[in-house]
């Protein structure tokens, strides 16, 4: 009964909003790209160089305002929310350039918004519309995405799928299983055992977060990046071995565990979800499918429950115009494979085929619900260029970047200076191979690259950030709205 | 299939070209490192490309250049007619070139500087069939290359093929090399050939970049064409004069829209142009799917209403404007990808806007 009050209480303030959004948006509309991406896939680098290449005036000849030049200005703007700290995009941008490194992974959430200048392509709307539209990004640690299930999940369900989870990593799990055995639910609450227990729980999702092969971190996520609510009561539970039927008695561990999770449902997840998800008009979801080949079937696998279940939490489909006034939908999905630069372009194809069948699930949900879906490989900061390696008779497809230092390959480290050329390794044509079959040892390496040299013109200004595909995937979420 | 495992190589060790290789289309800016790049291949692990088995075949993932794929020719079937005609028109060459040869012998032996007069004009005559048929030829065979372009970037668009349309687009920058109108696009699309673009928003790309200006003039003169018909018929006191006017200017459009897709379509040239237009509106009813028949009878109903003249005048229009429509859609190299085809409703809206300001 609460949850359902809950609930309508979060439609009933997101109604308000969006009412008030639309009135204000007759001048200047707002369109919310939400960028949805597992840790380490991408989501900053991708902001940063979206930001970049508009503002900029980037290589963009499939981006149709831009190649049109109806895009008069794109410029950064107050952002809407005052209390949630600015996307630093200078700052990775610079560091993009100057340092060529990569940016650290996302801490805490940030917001930028931009504003664009443009000219309607058509006759009615150039003299009614006010020809601006404000973008506005949202940038989180990937780590808080795979909360999002949890809102659909009450305490004990959360216990036994926390439990099967830890049966499938059984190293880094052991220690945590162990105290799971000998912890009595049903026992006194006691301050200093859940903290131990929250405790031990933190190491194991830390230490399956630090395995390589890892593709998706396991819930909660403030657990990994707690941001400001370290040691606070809503961040001290930990899933418990609980019998399988029965309602906790009070005063037990049960019952404050239970509490715990239910307050940090209430103040963490909803309000995360509420404030950045729930108001989304289009969605990018970006995801790492090299490092998930790599890691072969499991980590496939893996990767593909975490998106079906986060990407289920999302409100997709098409409104009616009445609807649309009151309420917001995702209307369309581009699924993303990024760090394309990282094969040869004569394996995009296969590359997106595999993100397909990795997405088919949710891809289906989105579209029966009336949204566009599309996929496509992408890299927006491209690290590599392209070359063809002849050996043995035979040429090979290769891309040629500088690796990272402390990168190895077949033995060999490399110290981040030297460049190489790298052949990656055939992408399978079956895409259905990569999820059946046996670890494929011949995979595609996760080498990584530093991003490349910027070209200066001869006139000393720095070019725009290279990419792949950004501009097509620039039209494809924000392009109609500039018609 | 044995997938080929990942391997290391230095870049001194193994020559690595700049992709890809065309070299006046794609002058290697960035790509191409300064020096040579000198062999010998060496990689950090003990994989060797022949012990990986046989992996894909090289040609299919290196970036080879295509060759232009023709569309397969229709065979023409022999039949007795053809055998009867071209035995007729050779017999009739044989007979004209004996009968003038023995007439010049005449001439030469009764009234010699007669004779040499006549050799000349004779020799004249046949240098000048000789150039037009070399040109109607030329003709030809450009509309028909540029026929085959679109089917090539057909199926470009079709499979997705970024290959095959770097190949269309290469010889459709050929096509207009002599179109000074077009350099700024020209130029821009080498640059995007450079880049990974995917087959489909490649052909998108030389739509927008140098047939825009085209579709903007043909379309203009569509408008022009059958906004003059329009006013005529509403304004010619016979019919006969309408009838008249709406063939020539039919023709004159027809060939405008030739000359500005493709050069000059010479007579024969044009003939076919004005055959495959005739055929494609047959075909479509002149109707692109967006067209509302709705909106033209009721349209036309209006029209008729406030005039017959001005009714009569609009329907020629609109059907010198389906002509015109036609054309295009022949003669243009590329098909619509990315750009949205003209409609009739474009143009009978132009049409209608202008005719009460021309009368």
């Amino acid at each position: 009964m609460r949850e359902r009050l809950r609930r309508l209480e979060d439609q009933a303030r997101l109604a308000a909003a969006t009412l008030e959004e639309r009135m204000g948006g007759l001048f200047a509309p707002t369109l919310r790209l939400g960028v949805t991406g597992l840790s380490r896939s991408g989501k900053t680098v991708f902001l940063a160089a979206l930001v970049h290449n508009l503002i900029h005036g980037g290589r963009l000849p499939l981006f149709a305002p831009y190649a049109e030049g109806r895009l008069a200005k794109a410029d950064l703007a107050h952002q809407p929310d005052d209390d949630v700290p600015r996307f630093p995009y200078e700052e990775h941008v610079r560091a993009l350039v100057d340092e060529r490194i990569w940016p650290q992974s996302t801490r805490r959430i940030a917001e930028l918004r931009v504003t664009i200048e443009f000219e309607s392509a058509r006759f009615l709307n150039r003299r009614i519309g006010r020809g601006t539209l404000n973008l506005d990004l949202v940038d989180y640690p990937g780590e808080w995405l795979l909360d999002l299930p949890l809102m659909n999940l009450t305490y004990a369900a959360w216990c036994v799928e926390a439990a099967q989870e830890a049966h499938r990593r059984p190293q880094d799990a052991a220690a945590w299983l162990a105290r799971l055995g000998d912890t009595d639910p049903l026992g006194p609450a006691r301050e200093e055992l859940a903290q131990s227990l929250a405790e031990t729980f933190t190491a194991y999702l830390k230490a399956a977060r630090a395995d390589p092969n890892a593709l998706a971190s396991l819930p909660p996520g403030r657990f990994l990046m707690p941001g400001d609510m370290e040691g606070s009561p809503a961040l001290t539970f930990a899933p418990l071995a609980l019998p399988p039927t029965g309602a906790a008695p009070q005063g037990s561990l049960w019952a404050m565990m239970e509490r715990r999770y239910e307050a940090y449902k209430t103040h963490v997840v909803r309000p995360f979800f509420r404030d950045h998800f729930a108001r989304l008009d289009r969605q990018i979801v970006l995801v790492d499918v090299l490092s998930a080949l790599n890691g072969g079937p499991e980590a496939m696998d893996e990767l593909r429950r975490a998106l079906t279940a986060v990407l289920g939490c999302f409100r997709t489909g098409k409104l009616s115009f009445l609807g649309s006034l009151i309420d917001r939908r995702i209307d369309k999905i581009l699924f993303v494979a990024t760090k394309a630069d990282h094969i040869h372009h004569t394996d995009h194809d296969r590359l997106e085929k595999i993100l397909e069948v990795l997405v088919a699930e949710a891809s289906e949900k989105a579209a029966f619900a009336g949204a566009h879906v599309d996929v496509a490989a992408m890299a927006a900061v491209r690290a590599t260029r392209e070359g063809t390696a002849t050996q043995g008779g035979e040429e090979l497809p290769t891309i040629i970047g500088t690796p990272m230092a402390g990168q190895r390959i077949n033995g060999r480290v490399f110290d981040g200076e030297r460049e190489v050329g790298l052949f990656p390794g055939d992408l399978p044509d079956d895409p259905a191979a990569v999820f059946a079959g046996p670890r494929d040892e011949y995979g595609v390496t996760t080498l990584r690259f530093r991003p490349g040299r910027i070209e200066r013109s001869n006139s000393g200004l720095t070019l725009s950030l290279p990419h792949i595909r950004l501009d097509r995937v620039l039209q494809y979420l924000i392009g109609d709205r500039l018609e | 299939m044995t997938r080929r495992r990942p391997q290391v190589f230095e870049l001194d060790d193994v020559s690595i070209e700049a992709p890809p290789p065309e070299p006046d289309m794609f002058e290697p800016e960035t790509l191409a490192p300064e020096e040579p790049l000198a062999a010998d291949p060496s990689m950090s692990g003990e994989a060797d490309a022949s012990a990986a088995g046989p992996g894909r075949p090289a040609a299919a993932a290196a970036p080879v250049p295509v060759a232009a794929v023709s569309a397969p020719r229709r065979r023409r079937r022999f039949s007795f007619l053809s055998l009867f005609l071209s035995g007729v028109s050779g017999f009739a060459a044989l007979a004209l070139s004996i009968s003038v040869y023995a007439f010049i012998e005449d001439l030469l032996g009764r009234i010699p500087w007669l004779g040499g007069v006549a050799a000349v004009l004779a020799v004249l005559a046949a240098v000048g069939l000789l150039g037009m048929v070399l040109r109607e030829w030329f003709a030809i065979r450009r509309l028909k290359e540029v026929e085959d372009l679109r089917a090539r970037a057909e199926k470009a668009v079709a499979q997705d093929n970024r290959k095959a349309a770097i190949a269309v687009l290469k010889d459709l920058a050929d096509i207009y090399e002599d179109r000074p109108t077009t350099a700024r696009g020209r130029q821009a699309l080498k640059a995007h050939m450079r880049e990974i673009i995917d087959g489909r928003d490649l052909v998108g790309l030389g739509e927008r970049e140098i047939l825009n200006p085209l579709d903007r003039e043909a379309v203009r003169a569509i408008v022009s064409s059958s906004r003059r018909v329009a006013a005529v018929t509403a304004l010619s006191p016979r019919a006969l004069v309408d009838v008249v006017y709406v063939v020539f200017a039919a023709l004159s459009l027809v060939r405008r829209i030739a000359v500005i897709y493709g050069g000059r379509p010479g007579t024969l040239g044009f003939f076919r142009v004005l055959r495959h237009a005739i055929a494609h509106l047959a075909v479509t009813g002149g109707m692109a799917a967006g067209d509302s028949l709705v909106g033209e009878v009721i349209g036309k109903g209006i029209a008729a209403k406030l005039s017959a003249k001005l009714g009569e005048g609009i329907v020629n229009g609109m059907m010198t404007a389906r002509l015109g429509l036609a054309a295009l859609d022949v003669l243009r190299p590329l098909p619509f990808v990315a750009t949205r085809r003209p409609r009739v409703n474009d143009i009978v809206a132009e049409i209608a806007r202008i005719a009460p300001r021309d009368k």
